[in-house]
């Protein structure tokens, strides 16, 4: 098996005179939970959305497993999307079996019990839950692949302290050697002690890319510290 | 398990100082097996992988051995136990007593301020 | 996946449009049960109450097919709006499944259930002349009559007629979708844009039909029937409603191909 399971090569965006990717290049090995850090707007949803194919970049490439983006890198992706993306319409069940159907590294049986675990009720309708408990669904249905790739945006975004523990908590439960989970947020101070590397961007670019150790040792403040003296406005 | 993590030092060398804490204070038995990596990395809030780092490097000071097939295991030496205390103690009370002396107390006041510290205790 | 695909897209479109199919029977077969019951009786002469429900109840039938049809079309460009270019498209675009799946799946689900649509209004409006009396066996006889006196070649008129329906339909719901898939890209206009890319469409479709018109006419001058007879001028309408059938499949695929490059390289999800 392959070491590096995501390479980024001189990976450039523009809409129109809007550079949103500036040729970024990096690679990331399996078995990490690496960050993706920077202030809004500074391409990491851009980097997510070519990444799994929902955007073309105008120069550049990515490759997941030595493949390009296509069918194939998709069935060992698995996202979860800034936004609600889940038919309002349908019961939990139903969404689960959807994901069955498509994915063939989904696990069912996980998703029912982590489900279950939060006392959320399969005959319930997505739409008639509130929004905590809509993004602890579609992560639960993210995290209940087996994929090799979790690429997660703003995974905790608008949600309580203790929904973000629950979170982390399972995205760590989640981790094996096999797979690597990229998390694209600004909330910094709550994810750093979970992740591995740490990659700065900003305006398109990565301005800093190291472990959160390193990071520590070597400056000798917490990520979020650092994040904030970087990105001072 | 009660963990806490400081912001500013590497996470790793945390974690090795917490679970030295938790083996001297008797929180993990002697000789008791310890929890997967997984586990702990989850009850710890921490990465995996430095989870690993840190156990291993733990490994290397004898505190804790790992057995090949049944896991991971605090040691029974007791003696490298009581080290380790004694370690931890020594490392706080020197923290204490930069303290203390940028304050600008003498060795006697502070005998006699942790005297007082011990009477309030001991009336609670 | 083709397969599973055609389940979620038949289930999505289902829960919303087989209901209303449903209460436009029942109000049919309310009306036709009124009708047959108010038939041949002067009750409606002596009762102005009851011939105003009676008026009332023929209006809601009457505006329930026109509305239906309209339902349906809403109903579907709803879905493509939300599942293919809206924030469900987080979802579908990130399936192992390419572009192309989605929308054949899409177009032929769309022109199955304006299938439907236009077999509920048949069925609605038999229903209905069930109730004033029709009498269906004696119609049947002498249609059954009739057929043995048709030309031959009839059957495979009716067959190309058909035909030329149903991809009259998917050509329709095909420049919908393309005329969505372009006209979304942009930010601020995307309803706007989408109805000025299906102008644009609706405009070259119909210069190319002129143009092969124009090419086609001598060619079909001189191959006009020498007789008069039914039977050659049935060939001669079949071979012309085939032309129009492969004219049809050729801007299918055109505008198919289209609306999956589309799909496929500008996709503009919010």
């Amino acid at each position: 098996m392959s070491e590096i399971i995501f390479s980024c090569n001189a990976l450039t965006k523009k809409y129109g005179k809007n550079t949103a990717l500036d040729s970024l290049s990096f690679e990331l090995g399996r078995g990490s939970i690496v960050g993706l850090l920077g202030p809004n707007g500074s391409g990491k949803t851009t980097l997510m959305k070519i990444a799994n194919g929902l955007l073309q970049p105008t120069e550049g490439e990515i490759k997941i497993k030595g493949m390009p983006v296509g069918t194939g890198t998709k069935s060992i992706v698995s996202y979860l999307p800034d936004c609600m993306s889940l038919p309002e319409w349908m019961r939990i069940r139903e969404l689960v079996k959807f994901y069955c159907d498509f994915y063939a590294d989904f696990s069912a049986q996980k998703a029912e019990e982590m489900l279950g675990n939060l006392g959320l009720e399969s005959e319930t309708r997505f739409k008639t839950l509130s929004k905590g408990n809509k993004e602890k669904v579609q992560l639960i249905l993210t995290m209940s692949r087996n994929a090799e790739l979790y690429l997660l945006d703003e995974p905790m975004g608008g949600v309580d302290p203790a929904t973000r523990d629950y979170i982390l908590d399972t995205i760590i439960a989640g981790y094996s050697e096999n797979s690597t989970v990229v998390i694209s947020t600004h909330l910094i101070a709550d994810v750093e002690k979970i992740l591995d590397t740490v990659l700065f961007i900003d305006k398109g670019r990565i301005v800093r890319s190291d472990s959160v150790d390193n990071i520590r040792s070597n400056e000798g403040k917490s990520v979020d510290a650092l994040f904030r003296e970087v990105f001072r406005c | 398990m009660k963990w806490n993590f400081d912001n500013n030092m590497p996470i790793y060398s945390q974690i090795i100082e917490q679970i030295k804490l938790f083996i001297s204070s008797g929180d993990i038995g002697a000789g008791e097996r310890l929890p997967s990596v997984r586990e702990l990395a989850t009850d710890a809030g921490v990465n995996p992988n430095t989870m690993q780092r840190a156990l291993s490097e733990l490994e290397g000071t004898g505190l804790i051995f790992s057995d090949k097939t049944r896991g991971r295991f605090v040691t029974e030496d007791a003696e490298l136990i009581a080290r380790a205390r004694r370690e931890l103690a020594q490392k706080s009370i020197s923290g204490f007593l930069n303290y203390m002396h940028s304050l600008g107390c003498t060795k006697e006041e502070i005998f006699s301020l942790i005297k007082d510290c011990e009477g309030d205790d001991d009336n609670e | 996946m083709l397969g599973k695909l055609f389940k979620y897209e038949f289930k999505a479109l289902s829960r919303k449009l087989i209901p209303f199919y449903i209460l436009v029977l029942l109000l049919a077969l309310i009306h036709s049960v009124f009708t047959g019951f108010t038939q041949g009786s002067d009750i409606l002469k002596d009762y102005t109450m009851l011939a105003l429900a009676y008026g009332v109840m023929f209006s809601l039938f009457v505006i329930s097919l026109f509305a239906v049809s309209i339902f349906t079309f809403i109903v579907i460009i709803q879905r493509f709006s939300r599942n293919t270019l809206g924030k469900e498209g987080y979802l579908m675009h990130t399936l192992p499944v390419s572009a192309a799946s989605h929308i054949l799946v899409k177009i032929v689900t769309a022109t199955v259930f304006y299938i439907i649509d236009a077999a509920i209004c048949v069925i609605a409006v038999l229903m209905l002349s069930a109730g004033m009396g029709a009498n269906f066996g004696r119609m049947l006889e002498a249609a059954a009559e009739g057929i043995k006196e048709l030309p031959p070649g009839t059957f495979i008129f009716i067959a190309n007629a058909a035909v030329m329906m149903i991809l009259a339909t998917s050509y329709s719901i095909t420049s919908i979708y393309t005329a969505m898939s372009i006209g979304y890209t942009s930010n601020s206009h995307k309803i706007a844009s989408s109805i000025g890319v299906y102008l644009l469409i609706y405009v070259i479709h119909n210069m190319l039909s002129q143009a092969l018109l124009q090419i086609m006419m001598p060619a079909l001058t001189k191959h006009a029937p020498a007789d008069i007879g039914a039977a050659a001028y049935m060939k001669f309408m079949n071979l012309w409603f085939m032309g129009i059938n492969v004219f049809l499949i050729a801007m299918i695929a055109v505008l198919f191909a289209v609306c999956c490059y589309f799909v496929k390289n500008k996709l503009n999800l919010e």
